[in-house]
């Protein structure tokens, strides 16, 4: 149905009305939600609503059983439980990308870590989600970009400094975002694979200048693993990589460059 | 049965005197095919036809050639599919093979542990499903799962409670929980992002 405004002072004062009414709604949400949450409130009461709230933010349904499952064995961890479903519902509310935290609370319960530790890791997770999302909207609001906050957090925990982030999402470079988030990647997978330091930056530096580094460069990883199967040097891959982007030529060159099998380089692990 | 034709039905039949001396009306046209189609035995449906088929006994004749030949194929296909479910290639979810993915074989060698499964970021970290099975002479634990292109975390789950990473693993890292996960990737043909 479409309503039409004889002015358009009606239309603003309706405007104004449902703005009122949505925020009305989100307050008495938030107001909800501290109630459920609140320190006095008994476990076994809270539950159920928690669970729906917990239903709303996307949480699988295989998830939150398996999740019951393990919450409802005695009444010491059916506190434990409402404790995670709170702060999954509550760092949803602040806006980070549940997915990641959902992933967190899987991990802990197929590793049979108690619900606590659980809450814990959660909490640590949903911290390393803000800062992605603040270095991302680098000074303004937050945009909507979950799959690069997430390959950020990640990056906090395979060791990459906030400093190293800091700069890479400074002003320094001009390139797009996906860009910065591959060369941190690159810094990031590089250096706990031991490749020199001096050599990843050259390599990043160089894709972040000439912006040719494209999503396939996040495998960059793969490649410096097959050089080294073949006995080639880091300092050679180095070279021929940085020779590559700023060529601004395929990933699959530098394959080639490197007279590497493509095959394993794609497809090859080191489970086979 | 005698059969007579429209036009020659007349008061003199044997059907004329038996309804008598009625003056003759001459039936409309079609009322004899209309009637004869009425009283025609019915065609049986195609599941009637199979039921019939099937639960009528056969006799089959075989030469003796082509019961050999009969015979080798039966014994050459059920060959294949004992081999295909003696080593796995049959069981879930090993025959998960999805277009783009890239078959991985994890192997854990543990002669003494009672189970060992996989768990990672490609099965929700959960167990079910993923159960490793142990080769009798080597003692290790092998299982061969379908993975998408991409950044896959996991480790390996030991008599359902001890958490190992893979020995081999290239990569790891920290998991908040106190332990270490592997990092497998996965690149695809399309440059998909980690």
């Amino acid at each position: 149905m479409v309503k039409k405004f004889k002015s358009p002072h009606r239309f603003w004062l309706a405007a104004v009305w449902l703005t009122i009414q949505a925020a009305a709604v989100g307050v008495a949400h938030a107001d909800l939600i501290g109630d459920l949450c609140d320190a006095n409130a008994d476990p076994t009461l809270v539950i159920e609503s928690l669970v729906e709230e917990a239903e709303a933010t996307g949480m699988a349904p295989s998830t939150l059983n398996r999740l019951l499952a393990v919450g409802y064995r005695d009444s010491e961890s059916v506190v434990d439980l409402k404790l995670i479903l709170c702060t999954i519902v509550i760092l949803e509310e602040k806006g980070l990308p549940p997915e990641p935290l959902f992933e967190k609370l899987e991990e802990g319960l197929g590793k049979r870590v108690p619900l606590k530790s659980i809450q814990t890791a959660i909490i640590i997770q949903g911290e390393k989600l803000q800062y992605a999302q603040t270095l991302l909207a680098g000074g303004k609001e937050p945009l909507a970009d979950d799959v690069n906050v997430e390959r950020i957090a990640d990056l906090l925990d395979i060791g990459v400094s906030r400093d190293e982030l800091g700069r890479l999402f400074g002003p320094a470079f001009s390139a797009p975002t996906d860009m910065r988030v591959v060369a941190a990647e690159i810094l990031g997978y590089g250096t706990i694979s031991g490749f020199p330091q001096r050599e990843l930056n050259r390599v990043t530096t160089t894709g972040l200048k000439f912006r040719s580094l494209t999503p396939e460069w996040s495998f960059f990883i793969k490649v410096i693993q097959e050089a080294r199967t073949q006995g080639i040097p880091d300092e050679t891959t180095a070279t021929a990589a940085v020779r590559t982007l700023a060529e601004k030529e395929p990933m699959e060159d530098l394959i080639t460059a490197l007279k590497l099998e493509r095959k394993r380089v794609y497809n090859g692990t080191n489970r086979n | 049965m005698s059969h007579h034709d429209e036009a020659s039905w007349g008061p003199h039949d044997e059907l004329g005197l038996m309804i008598g001396e009625k003056p003759y009306v001459k039936p409309p046209l079609g009322l004899s095919r209309r009637i004869m189609s009425g009283i025609s035995p019915k065609h049986p449906g195609w599941l009637r036809k199979l039921y019939m088929r099937m639960t009528t006994p056969m006799t089959f004749s075989l030469s003796p050639l082509t019961a050999s030949v009969a015979a080798a194929f039966l014994i050459l296909s059920g060959g294949y599919m004992y081999n295909a479910i003696i080593h796995g290639h049959l069981r879930s979810p090993t025959t998960r093979q999805v277009s783009g993915h890239v078959p991985v074989v994890f192997r854990y060698q543990a002669p003494e542990a009672r189970s060992v499964s996989v768990i990672g970021t490609f099965n929700h970290w959960d167990s079910k499903g993923y159960e490793m099975v142990q080769g009798p002479e080597t003692g290790s634990w092998t299982i061969r799962v379908d993975l998408p292109p991409g950044k896959h975390d996991y480790v390996f789950l030991v008599n359902g409670k001890e958490i190992a990473p893979d020995p081999h693993a290239d990569i790891s890292k920290a998991d908040d929980y106190g332990h270490r996960n592997s990092i497998l990737f996965i690149k695809g043909n399309n440059g998909q992002k980690i």
